[in-house]
């Protein structure tokens, strides 16, 4: 006997129940941690190993919404990282999971880790339809980036970030109060959390953040507290940072009032357009293999003007007469 | 129309029939009851943000969401009362106080979605449609039981929104902040109900 196949409408409406109800589960995590309903508070914030020597800065990249973890899966990720590391050999190159404030993998010790595992599984499956299902993993991390930009849970989960951020520094030898400049590189709904995340974390670490947005899906600020500078870099055959824009009222250029608008008109938020790139995959922002009419590649471009911020930072720390702390 | 069920889906699909006969119904008031309470508790759970906000025990949580439910349910009969005097009063159509409440309870069945309005980001446009979806509900039930024209209707609802107003910044003070205080002892934190207090 066989079941008779359920047609188009039915599966639509399935899918679109199950994406809302996914939305309704998706603050439960930072409302839970905020609230301490959990349990016990984690670990005390202390370095894991001394750090010698002592790096200029440190670098935060918080990766796009088809991550699972901490360490990105993604290749040309990992080869833009290992770019970016060799051209910044005094700066501190570190990955955090952005779309956990209590800092689980998906993969990792949750209730549906099986699930998840087995949609990267498909994620990375050369096979399209398999693709497909390893979709869910983003549409879990997008609605995430929505808990971050919602009025209601974005303080929470914001604060949320900048500890995650900061124990992820102080394990990495970041001492607090130290002068060293902190850059947060976001791409694509990571853009959200890093610029979300840099008000608490500049309460906590006494400095203003810095935030490139490579790609950023994120909404207009809160408020421009704790954000020293943000470079929003854009292709322009990003069609996802363009509709993530479209989205958010308080990027429309004609709200003129909105926090966007006014940072952007003060000239702390910048765009930068880093030409005809795409959001991800073959001619992406991170591709090693296309070029830019001046012979760079995508991945190359991408680098040098994340470089050009973080050496920025440095100087403006040298020039306001920083260093490390003693 | 038989069945809560089926009055409930007709309250959704704004057929006057469900209000006609939920006001001819005589367990009516007891089925709006119920979807009061339901619509009170989803409604409350969708603004329940500011409890957790305020880092409310998860056992304070539950029984401020079942307080908030019951005091929704009944501001709901005040304002069922006020929609009574509006219509007994500038229409000259006095209608009986139980089938007055069987309307206006069964035309929250919208709030039955409430809960929806947590929804990350989109949580305020669709608590915002919900209020709106009552209101059309309010003035279709308002319009069948009390034969209003639409004008009449609006008129009516706006008029009963009034007094209950009134109602709360005058006599009802002392109602109001009696309230707050239960609502603040059971979430154990000041203003953790997320209210704003009445000046």
């Amino acid at each position: 006997m066989t079941l008779p196949l359920p047609d188009l409408g039915t599966l639509a409406l399935a899918a679109v129940a199950a994406l809302l109800a996914a939305g309704l589960l998706a603050p439960i995590e930072a409302l839970g941690w905020w609230a301490g309903w959990f349990g016990s508070e984690p670990e005390p914030l202390t370095p894991e190993e001394p750090v010698d020597p002592s790096p200029s800065g440190w670098l935060v990249f918080l990766s796009g919404v088809h991550s699972v973890g901490g360490a990105t899966f993604a290749p040309r990720e990992r080869a833009f990282l290992e770019r970016l590391r060799a051209e910044l050999p005094d700066i501190h190159v570190i990955e955090v999971f952005p779309y956990s404030v209590t800092n689980r993998a998906l993969t990792g010790q949750r209730l549906f880790a099986r699930f998840w595992r087995w949609a990267l599984a498909r994620k990375m499956s050369r096979r399209q339809l398999a693709g497909i299902a390893g979709m869910v993993i983003n549409f879990r991390n997008a609605w995430q980036v929505a808990v971050s930009a919602d009025r209601r849970y974005g303080p929470m989960y914001d604060e949320g970030s900048a500890d995650l951020i900061l124990r992820a520094l102080v394990r990495d030898g970041y001492l607090r109060g130290s002068d060293a400049p902190l850059v947060l590189v976001g791409y694509s709904g990571g853009g959200q959390i890093a610029m979300g995340a840099a008000a608490p974390l500049a309460g906590r670490t006494g400095r203003p953040a810095q935030v490139v947005s490579l790609g950023g899906v994120m909404a207009s600020p809160r408020s421009g507290e704790g954000l020293a500078r943000l470079v929003h870099l854009r292709g322009r055959n990003d069609a996802v940072a363009r509709i993530g824009a479209a989205f958010f009222p308080g990027r429309w250029p004609w709200v003129r009032w909105s926090t966007w608008n006014r940072l952007k008109a003060d000239g702390r938020i910048e765009v930068v357009d880093l030409g005809a790139m795409d959001h991800t995959g073959r001619a992406g922002y991170l591709d090693d293999e296309m070029h830019l009419p001046d012979g760079r590649t995508h991945q190359r471009a991408t680098v040098d003007t994340i470089v050009a911020v973080v050496r920025d930072a440095l100087r403006t720390v040298e020039a306001d007469g920083g260093g490390q702390p003693s | 129309m038989d069945g809560v069920g089926a009055l409930v889906a007709g309250a959704l699909r704004l057929d006057p029939a469900a209000f006609t006969a939920i006001a001819s119904d005589p367990a009516g008031v007891r089925i709006a009851a119920l979807v009061l309470i339901g619509s009170g508790l989803s409604h409350v759970l969708g603004q329940s943000v500011a409890l957790v906000a305020n880092r409310v025990p998860p056992w304070r949580f539950v029984l401020s969401i079942a307080l908030g439910a019951a005091i929704f349910a009944a501001s709901v009969g005040v304002w069922a009362g006020a929609l009574g005097v509006a219509g007994a009063v500038a229409f000259d159509r006095p209608t009986p106080f139980a089938q007055v409440v069987a309307i206006v309870g069964l035309a929250h069945a919208p709030r039955l979605f409430g809960f929806v309005a947590l929804t990350p980001y989109f949580g305020a446009g669709i608590g915002a449609a919900l209020t709106v979806w009552t209101f059309l509900a309010l003035a279709v039930g308002a319009r069948a039981t009390f034969g209003f024209s639409l004008t009449e209707a609006l008129f009516a609802l706006g008029a009963a929104w009034l007094v209950t107003e009134l109602l709360a910044r005058t006599v009802g003070r002392p109602v109001v902040a009696a309230t707050r205080r239960i609502r603040e002892r059971v979430a154990g934190r000041p203003g953790a109900d997320g209210t704003e207090r009445r000046r």
